[in-house]
């Protein structure tokens, strides 16, 4: 046999440790999309002209589009508000994901000398692991969002900076009220005791929030690089033509659920309940008017 | 009449992909709780349906919520 298929293992392995902090290779992964974003976005932004030219022509494009589809969701005046976080969710989770179709991402690494005695194995003598020596290997690199620790700290980031936004927007007492409906338990008759219940069951829906969110990109990006590093053995050349491209649209269509989603929940959570029909709704449905007029329009004349 | 404009193509496929964790995660919250609640109390399963139950009630209202945004 020519290559085994390594163990997949949910949790990232040590590489090494900065003193009583341990280096996972999944922590080093997210280090390198760090790296490249803050260096696409330097060079980016190096030399700002009126007219865009090169790089800055790109990173303005990225802006810009991310910009209009939360302005899409939310209203111009709230956009500007949620933007910032949005818009980093995205980038950075893209450039996360995206590592994962990068050759030597996984393949790349030491000898686990642990695996090898338990196999009873000599040491290898070659940089190639051929044979029994392939699926004994410790990766130096490995996506970041395939590891859970990173993909449930931005659930939650996501899930408190909600709750910190409804508190600032609303007020505590109003924003309270959503899950404590102590009003309605004494005014609305019959259906208080229900609407009571609501508020309550909105606490849990909160909650499972971190679950899902953490979890749905954790578990895409995990299965992707199984999936990868699967048919890399079953079907090589072939296979990875047809995974590739999958996993590329799996990158980008799970960063842009996660931002989107935390943008939807901003803005659930920063519209009051009684006055369902604010001030974004009414814009965006302008928008939506005017839009349509002007479909109208083009397709009349 | 309320009339809203419907969301972009890809907030409703981000829509779409959290139906599935909200109908199911709190149906495994109320079920893993109900499970507890039996151990303490030593019934059988009472509270596991109950909690079952409740998953299901939270579960469908989540969904509900979560669906009012998109018709």
């Amino acid at each position: 046999m020519l290559w085994k298929l390594q163990p997949i293992q949910i949790q990232p392995e040590v590489i090494f440790s900065i003193g009583p902090l341990p280096v996972t290779n999944a922590l080093l992964g997210t280090w390198i999309s760090i790296i490249a974003l803050l260096l696409i976005f330097f060079f980016g932004t190096r030399r700002r002209n009126l007219i865009p030219s090169g790089m800055q022509n790109v990173v303005e494009w990225i802006v810009e589009y991310l910009l209009n589809l939360t302005e899409g969701v939310s209203g111009k005046v709230k956009a500007r508000k949620f933007f910032p976080l949005v818009a980093t969710f995205f980038i950075f989770i893209l450039f996360c994901n995206l590592l994962d179709v990068f050759p030597g991402v996984d393949t790349i690494g030491t000898v686990n000398l642990e695996a090898l005695k338990l196999a009873h194995l000599s040491p290898p003598t070659t940089f190639l692991l051929l044979g029994e020596y392939s699926n004994k290997l410790t990766p130096w690199i490995r996506p970041g969002t395939s590891d859970l620790n990173l993909t449930l700290a931005m659930a939650l980031v996501s899930v408190i900076v909600t709750q910190i936004f409804g508190f600032y927007t609303l007020g505590a007492k109003e924003h309270l009220s959503k899950y404590f409906n102590f009003k309605a338990l004494f005014t609305h008759g019959v259906q208080g005791p229900i609407e009571f219940f609501v508020g309550l069951i909105e606490i849990v829906t909160e909650l499972s929030r971190i679950l899902s969110f953490s979890f749905r990109l954790f578990g895409n990006i995990f299965a992707g690089s199984a999936v990868l590093a699967l048919f890399a053995l079953l079907l090589p050349f072939l296979g990875e033509v047809i995974f590739i491209p999958l996993e590329l649209f799996v990158a980008f269509v799970q960063a842009l659920i996660f931002a989107l989603l935390t943008l939807v929940f901003l803005e659930i959570a920063t519209s009051s309940h009684e006055h369902a029909q604010d001030e974004t709704e009414k814009e965006a449905l302008q928008q939506y008017e005017r839009a349509e007029e002007e479909k109208e329009a083009v397709t009349s004349s | 009449m309320n009339k809203k404009p419907p969301p972009s193509v890809w907030e409703s496929l981000a829509l779409v992909g959290q139906l599935g964790f909200t109908i199911a995660i709190p149906l495994v919250l109320g079920t893993i709780l109900g499970n507890y609640l039996d151990g303490i109390t030593h019934q059988k399963m009472l509270f596991l349906l109950l909690g079952l139950l409740l998953g299901l009630i939270v579960g469908i209202y989540g969904a509900y919520r979560l669906f009012r945004r998109l018709f």
